[in-house]
């Protein structure tokens, strides 16, 4: 927590040292209300949801996030983001062994980040209005959703035979002790804004990002290795680094998202 | 007793309405204001559509229509044209004389209105205006000769040619120069061949229409052809030597069998030849040469004449300017307008000197031509000090005449500014003697017997250098004649110290500005922080006049004339909003509140526009608005100096890298980069220009470039952010 605090502070002083700046009808501080939508089409595409009951992790994701920031010349900005978003992530089941295959509901997952960006536009901009740039390093932290997820484990013997099982929320994962996954977050975005009344705008823009999740590559690497069949005696299918792998797939895959929301200025 | 009362009522009044030419002031629009100029032009169009007449699809219909209202209107409005004067009068006149007995129908249709232009032209609409230029009747030697042409512009809106030209262009996919040149020397000849029906008919003579020809094929000459002396500058305070003009005749190069290949127009030989076999089908012609009076022919062409004058100084043609007030001076020589005209040329003269630029007022050597020649040639033979000198001494005498005119005494100043500035002038090289007693002194200097043992003594050699370096007592160097044109002003305590002053307070600027080009790159920033921090960007301004912005939207490149309409109702509101918040006072002057302001309100946004002009001809000069009084006038009605220039530019056009089409290998990377150009695809260029009246020059130019669309409040907070530091 120390460290956002010293973030924030950072951040605030440098705001308040700039200003010689008319804005936005002399407005130079603004709040970006948002939407982001982001369809998972692309992931679905490319990923084999063997694990999973479902064809497809749905076609719309979304998310909210709400940004301030201080125009601190005609063309550049300073802000700072806060968001919430949702999606979806099949997880395979990595530590059942050979013996076992999985068909489970994608699990839900949050999102929350936290970033400080900066803001700028070419030639005479006059920010907020129109089109700019923004550009911040944050953190994600992510958490899987408890819900009445459903699925079945089918176990196979060396004989060929096989027994359907299924699995209820109960033993899916364990919710009420999971980890907080921690990443890092790149985001590139190009917003337009435009003027509804002289306080109030509304914004459009595509957000790019590359989301990075450290440390998943040495806990997997272990997994596969050693091949851990101790999850026998387990009381849930679903691990937490299955649940941190899926997160990293997903992410990963997660370029490119609309954007649109209102500004405030003030 | 009552007849001569009447007679004496009906002679006074025409008195009263013609001009003095001795306070000749440029003519303005008279009147109520005609529909053609307060109707909007969409209006037009639509009214316009589907008029009978025409086989144009819907799409060429628009494409038509845009074309001739937009460009007609903007025309109308460019500040060139006047309606319900005297010369506007006189052609409508001459036009219904003609129009009587031939299409009668066409009796109160068409209009006719002056463009103020040297180029010889007279044009027809499609939609029934009919144009005459000052420097066409400026030109001509009888009314007849107007009729013919105006005959002639009659017989091309009365055969639909325009419409006709734009169906050929359009019905032909690849149109030659040569193949649309043929085409449109066919109905030159047909509107000559009908022109002359109707001159017939309205019983003009027929001596007076080859002569026409002549007129056209001529008109690039000054209106007059006659020499100019070499001693005209020279008075009791100046003597230039003959050395200073052409020792030659210039050759008027100009022939009737001119290679016409890709003209519009057939070369004038075809025309005359075309034109006697009309002519002799006829029988029955009339013997008018001047109908409505040779003293009012003349009278409109000499307003005309006087017109040329101004507008030749509107487009920096000085030279042209001199020339034309010389011929005339002699029948006006008390003229205060041409004296006038006069500083205000070699004012313009020695500002271009001066900037270096004088070649775009003067035509190059290839160029001279006929007995104008030796105005130009004059002009570009003087050097910097002498073109001062030139300057100071012609607006000198100016002011000798007119001593108490607010003109003359603004455009007095300016020149002062300018000797002082120039560091080539210097005052202490001038002598107190004028050229003549010079020469005399130097005469007696020569006959002295002291000088003549001293000469004697030298050997060749010395004798050379003294020559050569002018050193020689008794040799006058005649070239500098211009070192004795000022022995008034040298001797005058009030404009030497005035000149002093002046001198030294440029003298601090220019040492501050080499101090500070003396510094480092880190100190000259540093000292330009201070500079920004210690000054205010803005210039106090709280009113202003704006002059009514342009818009321009383009699509595919080629003007989008609806959106550009939109844009510049939405810019014009803008900029009104915008300067409503910051309480400041904006008087605008627009085409579209014409109806209401009227013909006050047009001649104000036509010398404004005239102004603007004046100044892009050469941004670097501190140009003398050329409608000085009216000016006055306009600064006295709104009680402001700020006028404000401005236009927006809009495009929509995404740019896709070429480089991107390798992205096709890489889809959702491809999908990444498109939004990309579409959202930056918006560009919009807004320029503003603020112009000091008092002053003369630009108080402020602005550009803006930012990639968005133009929706009102995007305008609007551009405008706030605009008006706010021109306020601060």
């Amino acid at each position: 927590m120390k460290k956002y605090f010293l973030i924030s502070l950072t951040f605030c002083i440098s705001l308040a040292s700039y200003s010689q700046v008319n804005g936005f009808f002399g407005k130079k501080n603004y709040v970006d209300f948002g939407v982001d939508l982001h369809s998972p089409l692309l992931y679905n595409f490319y990923n084999s949801l063997n694990y999973s009951n479902q064809t497809n992790l749905g076609f719309l994701n979304y998310g909210f996030h709400v940004t301030y920031s201080r125009a601190i010349q005609s063309n550049l900005a300073l802000g700072l983001e806060g968001g919430l978003s949702y999606f979806s992530v099949a997880p395979a089941q990595t530590s059942l062994g050979n013996y076992y295959n999985t068909s489970l509901e994608p699990i839900k997952i949050s999102k929350s980040s936290f970033m400080p960006k900066f803001e700028f536009a070419y030639n005479d901009a006059l920010l907020p209005i129109g089109v700019s740039n923004q550009i911040g390093i944050g953190f994600n932290y992510y958490k899987a959703l408890e819900n009445d997820y459903s699925g079945s484990v089918t176990i196979y013997d060396d004989f060929g035979s096989s027994q359907k099982l299924n699995v209820s929320d109960d033993n899916y994962f364990n919710f009420t002790d999971q980890e907080t996954v921690q990443g890092y977050t790149i985001m590139y975005k190009l917003t337009m804004r435009i003027p509804i009344n002289k306080f109030l705008l509304y914004h459009f823009g595509f957000r790019y990002t590359f989301n990075f999740v450290p440390n998943l590559s040495d806990l997997l690497g272990s997994s596969f290795q050693t091949n851990d069949t101790n999850t026998n005696s387990a009381e849930y299918i679903l691990s937490q680094r299955d649940i941190d792998y899926s997160i990293k797939v997903k992410e990963n895959r997660s370029l490119i998202m609309f954007e649109t929301g209102v500004t405030f200025a003030f | 007793m009552r007849i001569i009362l009447i007679v004496l009522l009906v002679f006074t009044y025409n008195v009263c309405a013609q001009q003095d030419f001795n306070r000749f002031k440029t003519l303005r629009s008279e009147g109520k204001i005609p529909e053609d100029f307060s109707r909007l032009t969409l209006d037009k169009i639509e009214e316009d559509k589907g008029s009978e007449g025409r086989s144009l699809s819907k799409a060429q219909e628009k494409v038509f229509l845009e074309g001739i209202h937009y460009g007609i209107d903007q025309l109308l409005h460019s500040g060139m044209v006047i309606y319900g004067d005297e010369i506007s009068n006189y052609v409508s006149e001459v036009a219904d004389k003609l129009l009587k007995k031939r299409y009668a129908s066409l009796r109160g249709k068409l209009r006719f209105y002056t463009i103020k232009s040297n180029a010889s032209n007279a044009l027809s609409t499609d939609q029934g205006i009919v144009f005459v230029t000052t420097g066409l009747l400026s030109q001509l030697t009888s009314e007849a000769q107007l009729a013919f042409i105006l005959a002639h512009e009659i017989a091309h809106y009365q055969e639909k040619h325009v419409v006709e030209s734009f169906e050929y262009r359009n019905q032909r996919t690849r149109n030659t120069i040569k193949q649309l040149s043929v085409y449109s020397k066919e109905k030159e000849l047909i509107a000559d061949k009908v022109g002359i029906e109707i001159y017939n008919a309205a019983g003009y003579s027929k001596s007076q229409l080859l002569s026409s020809f002549d007129v056209l094929m001529y008109s690039y000459l000054p209106f007059e052809e006659v020499t100019f002396p070499k001693s005209y500058f020279n008075t009791d305070l100046l003597f230039v030597p003959e050395s200073f003009f052409p020792n030659k005749k210039y050759e008027i190069k100009v022939i009737e069998d001119y290679d016409d290949s890709e003209s519009s127009h057939p070369n004038i030989k075809k025309r005359k030849s075309e034109a006697i076999s009309v002519i002799n089908i006829y029988k029955n012609w009339g013997d008018i040469i001047n109908y409505l009076g040779e003293e009012r022919f003349i009278y409109i062409r000499n307003l005309c004449r006087f017109e040329s004058i101004r507008t030749d100084i509107l487009n920096a043609n000085y030279a042209d300017a001199l020339y034309s007030i010389f011929i005339l001076e002699k029948d006006f020589p008390n003229s205060d307008y041409l004296k006038r005209m006069k500083a205000q040329s070699w004012l313009g003269i020695a500002q271009y000197k001066s900037d270096g630029s004088i070649n775009e007022t003067v035509d190059r050597n290839s160029e001279l031509e006929g007995e104008i020649a030796s105005v130009h040639y004059f002009i570009k033979r003087l050097n910097l000090e002498a073109t001062i000198t030139m300057s100071l001494r012609q607006i000198q005498d100016v002011k000798n005449d007119l001593p108490n005119d607010e003109e003359v005494h603004s455009i007095w100043k300016k020149i002062l500014l300018l000797s002082a500035d120039v560091k080539k002038f210097n005052i202490q090289n001038y002598s107190s003697l004028t050229f003549n007693s010079a020469v005399v002194a130097k005469l007696e200097v020569k006959d002295s017997s002291e000088i003549k043992k001293g000469l004697e003594s030298l050997n060749k050699y010395e004798r050379i250098k003294r020559k050569k370096n002018y050193t020689d007592p008794t040799v006058f160097d005649s070239t500098k004649f211009y070192h004795y044109a000022l022995t008034d002003l040298i001797e005058d305590e009030v404009f030497i110290s005035k000149y002093n002053h002046i001198r030294d307070s440029l003298d601090l600027i220019q040492k501050e500005i080499d101090a500070y080009n003396d510094l480092s790159y880190y100190e000259k920033r540093k000292r330009n922080k201070e500079k920004a921090n210690s000054e205010e960007w803005g210039s106090g301004i709280s009113e202003f006049i704006l002059v009514e912005p342009t818009a321009i939207s383009y699509k595919k490149r080629r003007v989008d004339y609806k959106a550009s309409e939109k844009i510049k109702t939405r810019y014009e509101e803008a900029i009104n909003n915008a300067g409503s918040f910051l309480d400041m006072s904006i008087y605008t002057i627009n085409s579209k509140n014409l109806n209401e302001l009227g013909t006050l309100g047009f001649n104000e946004r036509s010398t404004l526009t005239n102004l603007l002009f004046q100044f892009s001809q050469n941004q670097d000069i501190d140009v003398f608005p050329v409608d000085f009084s009216y000016l006055k006038e306009i600064e006295k009605n709104y009680g402001t100096t700020k006028i404000v220039f401005t236009i927006v530019e809009h495009a929509y056009s995404p740019e896709f890298s070429s480089s991107a089409l390798w992205l096709i290998f890489y889809p959702p990377a491809l999908l990444g980069y498109l939004p990309i150009p579409f959202m930056n695809g918006n560009l919009t260029e807004l320029n503003l220009l603020v112009l000091d009246t008092k002053t003369g020059k630009v108080d402020k130019g602005i550009s803006y470039t930012f990639n968005e669309p133009t929706t009102k409040l995007i305008l609007e907070s551009r405008m706030y952010d605009i008006l706010k530091n021109l306020k601060n």
